[in-house]
């Protein structure tokens, strides 16, 4: 199935794109989906998603459908979804 | 509280008859304090948009002389002042604008040592710097002492702005936990960006010191001037937030 990840902040600037679609396999979760997104790029664009352990860090925001996914119990990804992720700035 | 004088009636005469608004949310904005952390493509923009609707005194804090490379968005510093105090040049600029209103220039960014005492003398808080530790202090300040702390942030065409109001809102470190470890100093910046952020922060903190009540409590404005679009996306409190759970 097909999924639409949307970059923002450094990660549009890094990908040099705003959102890849993805083809993932039923059942991927969304931080699985994120990290397939996250491989197609450089070690700069994967720290600000990723720790050393390869967890998703809490401070980059993923939104599904423009509203917060659940991180405690991440929603089951459906062919067409589009998840959005917003890493955090501080730019003033 | 101090009344309006008939001059400051007449200058601000435009904007007392917005709804809601009124001369009772004028003489609150002439009677509130702010203070601004850093004064540079966002914080600089914003002190002139408060000082433009009237507030009565700024607290405006932000080390450093200017440099070529702030000229591009830092729209109180002018080449003239190269070299010189940033914090100064905001002042002298202001004041410029706005000769009746009190500022106080602080040259140094905000730190352990002084937030404490800085955010003590405000009723609001604008947060601009570009350090998530400035702003978490801020935040951590303003949520212990019951003050709304207005975010505003920017990277290369985007923009969030959101109000924390303590008790009410999610805090900063409920978006972010922890430090953002990638996040670095330097970052891509137009200055129609950066004032775009400002203004909007500007307009949420005199609605909220006015009384109009703030519209992005809970919410956070996400706009990017690359598609020209905007959306505000809910942010959740964390029951496990070191700063805010408690309260």
């Amino acid at each position: 199935m097909k999924i639409t990840i949307e970059y923002n902040g450094q990660l549009r600037h890094l990908a040099q794109r705003e959102s890849d679609v993805l083809d993932i396999a039923e059942g991927t979760s969304i931080p699985e989906a994120v990290a397939q997104a996250a491989a197609s790029y450089d070690e700069s664009f994967q720290v600000i998603l990723f720790d050393s352990q390869g967890e998703l860090l809490p401070s980059a925001l993923v939104l599904m459908h423009d509203e917060p996914v659940n991180r405690e119990q991440w929603p089951t990804l459906t062919d067409g979804d589009v998840l959005t992720l917003l890493p955090p700035i501080a730019g003033g | 509280m101090a009344p309006l004088n008939d001059e400051e009636k007449a200058i601000y005469d435009w904007q007392i008859s917005v709804r809601d608004f009124g001369e009772a949310g004028q003489e609150r904005l002439k009677n509130s304090t702010a203070l601004i952390s850093r004064v540079g493509g966002l914080g600089g923009p914003l002190a002139q948009e408060l000082t433009a609707a009237g507030i009565g005194k700024l607290i405006l804090a932000h080390a450093g002389d200017v440099k070529h490379s702030d000229l591009n968005r830092q729209v109180l510093m002018t080449y003239k002042g190269l070299g010189k105090s940033r914090v100064d040049s905001a002042k002298r600029r202001l004041l410029e604008f706005n000769p009746c209103m009190e500022i106080k220039a602080v040259p140094e960014n905000i730190n352990e040592d002084n937030v404490v005492n800085l955010v003590a003398q405000a009723d609001i808080v604008f947060d601009c710097a570009p350090l998530f530790e400035e702003r978490f202090l801020m935040n951590r300040e303003c949520i212990k002492h019951n003050k709304p702390l207005v975010d505003a942030a920017m990277f290369s065409l985007e923009y969030q702005v959101t109000s924390i109001i303590p008790g009410e809102t999610p805090c900063l470190q409920c978006i972010y936990p922890e430090i953002p470890p990638a996040w670095k100093r330097k970052f891509p910046v137009f200055g129609a960006v950066s004032g775009t952020a400002a203004c909007i922060a500007a307009m949420e903190g005199i609605k909220i010191l006015s009384g109009m009540g703030p519209s992005l409590d809970g919410k956070m404005l996400y706009g990017d001037l690359r598609t020209m679009s905007m959306r505000k996306v809910p942010i959740q409190r964390r029951v496990d937030c070191p700063i805010c759970a408690l309260i």
